[in-house]
Formats: C-alpha cells, structure tokens, sequence
C-alpha cells in the first residue's frame, strides 16, 4: 500500500494505491491518526488505486469517520458554550 | 493430496494465503467475479484468525489448506488460539446509519454472504477448524 497526501486549505487529499487489507489497513490509520493529531480535520481519500478492501479496511474509514465527527461536535458543543457564557 | 500450510499469526501471511487460493481458482477456472468473492472471504478468515484466535502473537501458527475439487474449492484453517465462535457474531444492519454501527463485525458477515458453506468445529484438544466451501456454477 502506498500513500501519496497533499494538503489544499487544511484538508488533507490521500491517494491509496494498493490492497486494502488486514495487512495495510494499519497503515492507512496511523497515518490519518498521525494527521489528526497534527489538527488536521478533513479528509479526502481517494481510493481509485485501491483493487481489494477488506472489511479491515472499511473498519478504518469508519472508525477515523465516527472519530472525527465525535472530535466536531464536541469543538461544536464547546464552541456553542463559550458563546452562551 | 493437497499440502498444509503453516503459518506464524502475522498479517503479512495474507498474500501467501492469498496466492495459494488464487492459483487454486485459475486452475478450477472459477471466474474473475468469484474469485474476488473467495479472495475476501480468506482475507476475512485469515484477519480473524490472526487477529481473534491467536491475537497477533507471531510466535503461534496456524495450518491452512486448499483442496481442490471437480467444481469447488475448500480452504480450511486449523489454529489452537483463543476460543472464537463466528455463531455469536452479531450479524450487522448494514443499513444503520453511521453513528449507529458498531466498529467492525463485517468479516463474518461477508464470509458467511459469499460463500456457500462456512463451518467451524473445536476438537476435544481445543484446536479449531473453520472450513469454507465455494462452488463454481
């Protein structure tokens, strides 16, 4: 699996090129792990190069999802209490 | 006569056991369409075992095998891990929304939807045997 990123008004674009499986998927989420710890908190994956996913795959586009909207509402939820105050 | 493979729980095992049951389709003739189905669900199989059976600890193995028949292809895999019933996997409401779906629990539930038969034994000495079948027509 290689993984090409290029970055265009803070979102991130990520080309994968390779099977998506048990054996890469690990791969892919340290990398936007990695990302989401530097702020970084939109994603573009292209998955045009990808020929296989396996459910170990979609596990990791559905967990960074689920994590990165978990990480808006609540920015959103603090934001919207720092403008009540 | 078909070898056994041994294999230590790493993933990086997936592209042998991969290769092994690709070459075994291209010699039944399977088509490409069933071929990419067979192909997934050993990578289902395999990450689980992998994973849930002997939790990544590569100094364990575990045994596979591809017999080849007239017009259908068996793969089994034997491995003395951590008790794993695939019975007691949940079975996923693919149409829940995204907050409402669990992380993972797909793997079983592709196997089981793109195979014909998927069986899964434990002998008296605790080993496991999960075994699926594919026909061609």
């Amino acid at each position: 699996m290689n993984i090409t990123e290029y970055f265009e008004n803070n979102v991130s674009f990520i080309y994968l090129d390779g099977r998506f499986d048990g054996n890469t998927s690990w791969k892919v989420e340290q990398h936007i792990r990695d990302r989401i710890g530097q702020s970084i908190s939109k994603f573009v994956l292209n998955m045009e190069g990808v020929p296989f996913i396996a459910s170990s795959g979609l596990r990791v586009v559905l967990a960074m999802t689920k994590e990165l909207r978990q990480k808006h509402r609540c920015q959103r939820r603090s934001s919207d209490r720092f403008k009540s105050v | 006569m078909c070898p056994v493979h041994e294999f230590p729980a790493d993933t990086k095992a997936l592209a042998s056991t991969s290769l092994l049951v690709a070459d075994a389709c291209e010699q039944l003739g399977f088509s490409e369409q069933l071929t990419g189905d067979i192909l997934i669900s050993v990578d289902e199989l395999v990450t689980n075992t992998i994973m849930h059976g002997l939790k990544y600890d590569a100094t364990k193995t575990f045994q596979f095998e591809v017999t080849s028949f007239e017009d259908q292809i068996e793969i089994v895999i034997r491995e003395k891990g951590e008790a794993f019933d695939p019975a007691e996997v949940a079975i996923p409401d693919t149409l829940a929304s995204l907050e409402d779906r669990p992380i993972g629990g797909l793997g079983i539930f592709f196997i089981r939807k793109l195979m014909d038969q998927f069986s899964y034994t434990v002998s008296n000495d605790g080993e496991k045997t999960f075994k699926m079948t594919k026909r061609k027509g």
